[in-house]
């Protein structure tokens, strides 16, 4: 059984049919990543993994381990180990980094049964995987995202990422914004995630996140369709001759 | 959000229970007759065995309060209230006598207390804080009464120092709150039943934060506490009020005075976490909350500074106001205001710049949800002779769903070219996107809208004493419940 | 004029006017103008002349500043049709004295009625519009200058243009009033500039009622500069409806008088619906009073607010702004910020910035500063060389710039700041 399966899967918002028919599946210990060009309904996708209210699935179904997910909300999908790192960050003034981030993780375990953590537990925590993502104490000890730069909130992101060890990863242009040195540390940090019990859909406009998170399949979604799919190497075939050719041939 | 319709409607089903303060005490009352007349003044007088003068003031209050008509230009809208249809007292049978120590205590009354979480014995209470609690009409026990009288800090009820500490009393009452200063405050000289006397003498920093619970117990009582809290030179105290009342339909009365006065030096800080029973989902019950609040910076480089967190009560008209009297005193006022449902809050602050190089501070921070209605009014007057006069006021509003209203009605008044007068307002929403962020890190949703909601608020509630902050977070997760879908 | 001791109620000066005259007013035997001003004298009658017991004139007591007595005026013997302040710039002109019309310049594309001579040939859309703002219960003095008008202009425009509005009362004794009642319309994508002037010969009583209805897409740039002498007092009432993707740009000047009041209501009626109110009072003396409602009636709508006031001697200056957001009208984007400078100590301002907010999609915000000048950047000028007198005159004029900048061109600007440089230097003169 696969991770994710989408199966013919389409989906309508603001009365306009966005998504046409997407199939496809993740295996646990994979990375795929989706491609396209703007307008092809990359977001949209990701936004109806997450569960976002307004993305309405008209027909067509997604699997999460076997479970219907589209059934679930969108707290019931993260407690079950979804998450979407979103192309922009929301900013909640007045509320600390640290207060969120505990006040999720334990609204997660509190979901699945287990134990929350105390407040140490969680500082220790979020200590250890800030470090390796270069988020200083004083990030932590700000509002969330409030006057962070871009770079800053992709990171924080993928610390999330780390803190909540989802089984789903969906990240949606997280290499959206950043300069290389800030590329690098997204990206190493999302690989050093992987892992067989592991599924990630990487969403990018731009090859180049893809040198740097190396996909096992490479899938080129256009005009709410997947039109080809490929290795690793179809990415850099789009670098080349672009979208248009990709998607004409299709 | 469709999505989340059916957790919202989960959630519903839960508010019968959601206000769990509104048990009632079942026990024998004694109370006046209904309505209002001299005979039920001196009935009150009488029972509290107060001397003439005290009956004097009461008695001449009511005749000021016959003559006058009640406030209408408040943006709150409610029936006419009967003044003759009420109780204007009502205690517990049983305490005829003022008990010796807790021992002596109803054991019915304890156990109220023990619902409500107030630790009246010595020995569960939380550390340092004494507390007074009232029920209903009159003051159950004081604690901690030994420590403070080592500090030479009086607290104790007013009725009891209207007897103990007559000089003082007469002194200072109704010098920060003039008798005639509107129709609720007269009312209140008139029936007031109990409340708080605090005096701190001079250079005593009062060795532990002051409390008081109140409670409406009795249907159709009006609760009229009169508080007063005198801060002798250099001295320092922090007092905190806290209030519950049970659910029931027919609307109950608050009407409160509480002076604060500030001698030179003197800092007062007044805390007040109000959450009195709101009405239900449709409007029903609910607590009318008319206060008169005011504190007197009397003396040079005193300090008043009022934070509230007003949760409940189905009418709120209440204005902690500080009179800049000595010059470089500070006023400070920091506030969160919600409504939900049909709640209405007319409420804010007035200072007034009288002396020179003086300092004032407002924040105000007003949600409102459902069908409420949340007004802020506030006023900032710099009078001709307040020379260097400071004053920054910080608004904000946020709104929680399309039914609700949130206004601001500001007065700035200058009439000092030095004075520096600033204000800002904004208002704002829980933006689908924050939601979503939240829902999908799997904090559900009303734990997201608190979480927001106590982000909007931070800045007032770290102007809270902390084992009250924390009660206060709760206080604002629990108010907004099933708001949000 | 005497100075009178606070009157708890008004003598009814108005309703006795209305009551012995209303046959004889321009347009009787008119139905729909007769109901009009009967439903406006009601709603007058309501509050009756305003005293400061009314929330909206809290800091203006009118009542008070009025004489017991005060006859209609009557149209001047002679017509002096003076320039105006704006003379300098090309357009139509229509000048006014008393409330009558007396001056009309014409010009393509631009119709103009003259109100006394209302009657059954009277245009539909001078019948369609007059009276329909700036007469509700709210707006008192409004709603008397309609029930009472005895003179004034519809003007509808059709192409761009420019047109200058000019007022006179002639000084007497302050025992007249003039009610008066001016009627704009500007057709659907039309743009159009307005240049009204009150001059500072001022003396009777002015009550004045100006609607201005903009069509869809139409644009109206209006400057309005009031200069009043020392017992100037002036009371307009002005109501705009503004329409889908129209937009309402107003600079308001306010220079003086014993009580000058603007009363502004601003609805904004349909999408894309964009109004500027900028304020300008300077004065040392009396009361400016500009007093505003902005109401985003539909969604996706527009306001911005600057008040600035620098106020000496014993003037007062009061701004009160509310923004009123209806349910429903979401996005809706409204910011306001009131400045004021006090120069003595018995100068005196009075701000009262009001949200009233029954949306949630919205924006809204609005801040006040109030203060003197700042001793930093006076310090700084005068350690450059410029005399301290001079040094303020600088920084007040830097305060006002902002407020002034991009209404009406180039040549008004400059008519505008000069007169408010000679405005400031009476100003300084009150500094100790």
């Amino acid at each position: 059984m696969n991770m994710l399966e989408i199966d013919d899967l389409h989906v309508t918002v603001d009365g306009k049919e966005i998504l046409k028919g997407i199939t496809l599946s993740i295996p646990a210990g994979e990375v795929h990543a989706v491609m396209g060009p703007n307008g092809s309904g990359k977001s949209t996708l990701s936004y109806t993994l997450a569960g976002r209210a307004g993305y309405e699935v008209t027909s067509g179904h997604v699997y999460y381990n076997g479970e219907d997910l589209t059934a679930l909300a969108p707290e019931e999908r993260a407690a079950k180990g979804v998450f979407l790192a979103l192309q922009y960050p929301v900013e909640i003034p007045g509320v600390v980094t640290l207060t969120f981030l505990k006040t999720a993780l334990n609204a997660q375990r509190r979901a699945r049964g287990e134990p929350e953590l105390d407040a140490l537990r969680t500082l220790k925590l979020v200590r250890e995987k800030a470090a390796a993502l270069k988020i200083g104490e004083d990030m932590l000890r700000r509002p969330l995202n409030a006057g962070f730069s871009g770079g800053e909130k992709k990171r924080m992101e993928i610390l999330q990422m780390a803190l909540f060890e989802p089984k789903l990863a969906v990240l949606d242009e997280t290499d959206s914004g950043l300069d290389i040195d800030a590329l690098k540390l997204v990206a190493e940090g999302v690989n050093a995630l992987r892992s067989p019990a592991r599924a990630m859909l990487v969403i990018t406009h731009y090859q180049r996140l893809l040198s740097y998170i190396v996909p096992d399949r490479v899938h080129v979604l256009a005009g709410g369709r997947i039109v080809k799919s490929g290795g690793a190497d179809l990415a850099l075939e789009l670098e080349k001759s672009g979208y248009e050719g990709v998607v004409e041939a299709a | 959000m469709a999505a989340l319709r059916e957790t919202t409607e989960r959630v519903a089903d839960l508010a019968g229970e959601k206000y769990k303060y509104g048990f009632v005490t079942d026990i024998e009352m004694v109370r006046a007759e209904r309505g209002l007349n001299e005979d039920v003044i001196r009935f009150i007088s009488a029972k509290k065995s107060e001397p003439e003068w005290m009956l004097e003031w009461r008695l001449e209050a009511f005749r000021r309060w016959k003559e006058m008509t009640e406030p209408n230009w408040a943006r709150v809208h409610y029936p006419k209230i009967d003044y003759q249809n009420i109780y204007y007292y009502a205690a517990p049978k049983s305490q005829g006598e003022r008990p010796k120590n807790l021992a002596d205590v109803d054991p019915k009354l304890l156990e109220t207390y023990k619902k409500l979480g107030i630790p009246l014995s010595e020995q569960k209470l939380l550390a340092g804080v004494a507390v007074d609690a009232v029920f209903d009409s009159v003051s159950v026990a004081t604690t901690f009464k030994a420590k403070l009288t080592e500090a030479g800090v009086i607290f104790c009820p007013i009725s009891e120092a209207v007897r103990d500490y007559p000089d003082l009393v007469k002194k200072y009452l109704g010098t920060v709150v003039p008798v005639t200063d509107n129709f609720f405050a007269t009312l209140n000289s008139a029936v007031f039943s109990d409340g708080t006397f605090v005096y701190v003498p001079k250079g005593v920093r009062c060795p532990m934060e002051l409390s008081t619970y109140f409670r409406i117990n009795a249907s159709d009582t009006g609760q009229f506490e009169r508080t007063l809290i005198v801060a002798d030179e250099g001295s320092y105290v922090s007092y905190l009020e806290g209030c519950t009342a049970p659910k029931r339909d027919e609307n109950q009365l608050h009407a409160a005075v509480v002076e604060l006065v500030a001698l030179e030096k003197a800092e007062i800080k007044y805390s007040t976490v109000q959450n009195w029973y709101p009405g239900d989902e449709e409007g029903r019950g609910g607590i009318y909350n008319f206060v008169t609040k005011r504190g007197d910076c009397r003396g040079r480089g005193s300090k008043i500074s009022w934070t509230q967190v007003e949760t409940g009560s189905a009418i709120t008209w209440k204005y902690p106001s500080c009179i800049l009297r000595g010059d470089d005193s500070v006023g400070e006022f920091y506030s969160i205001a919600i409504t939900n449902n049909y709640q209405q809050a007319d409420t804010g602050t007035k200072m007034i710049h009288l002396g020179k190089n003086t300092r004032s501070r407002i924040v105000s921070k007003g949600i409102s949800a459902g069908r409420a209605q949340n007004t802020y009014r506030g006023l900032v007057s710099i009078h001709p002779r307040a020379q260097n006069a400071r004053n920054h006021t910080q608004c904000d509003s946020l709104l929680i769903g399309a039914h609700c209203g949130a206004h601001t009605v500001p007065y700035i008044e200058s009439r000092n070219p030095s004075a520096k007068v600033e204000h800002e307002a904004t208002t704002s929403k829980i933006s689908d996107d924050q939601l979503f962020y939240c829902l999908q890190r799997g904090i559900p949703q009303e734990e997201a809208v608190a979480l927001i909601v106590n982000g909007f608020c931070r800045d007032v509630l770290q102007q809270l004493p902390m084992e009250f902050a924390v009660e206060a977070q709760k206080l604002v997760g629990i108010s907004l419940e099933g708001s949000v879908g | 004029m005497t100075a009178l001791a606070f009157k708890l109620d008004s003598p009814d000066i108005f309703g006795d006017d209305f009551a012995r005259h209303r046959g004889e007013l321009p347009g009787a035997g008119l139905a729909w103008l007769e109901a009009r001003r009967r439903a406006a004298m009601d709603a007058f009658l309501k509050t009756g002349i305003p005293n400061r017991r009314v929330e909206a004139w809290k800091y203006t007591d009118l009542a008070n500043a009025l004489a017991s007595e005060l006859a209609p005026a009557v149209r001047a013997a002679r017509q002096d049709s003076e320039g105006g302040i704006f003379a300098s710039v090309p357009g139509a002109r229509l000048h006014l004295v008393n409330g009558f019309l007396e001056h009309v310049t014409e010009a393509a594309g631009l119709e103009a009625v003259d109100l006394v001579e209302l009657d059954s040939d009277t245009p539909e859309w001078v019948s369609a519009n007059l009276g329909m703002t700036a007469a509700g219960r709210n707006q008192p003095m409004g709603a008397v200058s309609l029930a009472l008008m005895r003179g004034g202009v519809a003007v509808r425009v059709h192409e761009d243009q420019t047109l200058h509005l000019s007022f006179a009362n002639p000084a007497d004794d302050g025992e007249t009033v003039s009610h008066a009642r001016i009627l704009i319309v500007v057709e659907d994508g039309v743009s159009f500039r307005l240049l009204e002037s009150h001059g500072a010969s001022s003396g009777a009583f002015a009550n004045i009622g100006m609607e201005l209805v903009l069509k869809r897409g139409a644009k109206l740039e209006h400057v309005r500069v009031q200069e009043g002498g020392p017992n100037a007092l002036h009371v307009t009432t002005l109501g705009a409806q503004i329409a889908r993707d129209a937009e309402y740009r107003a600079l308001y000047v306010a220079m003086g008088g014993r009580l000058a009041r603007l009363d502004a209501e601003v609805t904004l009626g349909a999408p894309g619906a964009r109004a500027t109110l900028h304020n300008v009072a300077a004065l040392n003396a009396g009361i400016a009073d500009t007093t505003t409602v902005m109401d985003h009636a539909a969604s996706n709508t527009t306001s911005r607010q600057l008040f600035k006031s620098v106020v000496g001697g014993r003037g007062r200056a009061v701004n009160q702004g509310r923004v009123a957001v209806r349910a429903g009208a979401v996005k809706s984007d409204s910011h306001q910020l009131f400045k004021a400078i006090l120069l003595s100590p018995t100068a005196e301002a009075d701000a009262k910035p009001e949200l009233e907010i029954f949306a949630d999609d919205v924006i809204c915000g609005h801040g006040t500063a109030i203060g003197a000048l700042d001793e930093d950047a006076l310090f700084y000028l005068r350690a450059r060389g410029i005399p301290e007198h001079e040094a303020k005159g600088v920084l007040i004029r830097a305060f006002l710039e902002d407020a002034i900048e991009g209404f009406g061109g180039d040549v008004v600007h400059d008519v505008i700041a000069h007169r408010l440089d000679a405005a400031l230097v009476t100003l300084g003169e009150a500094v100790p």
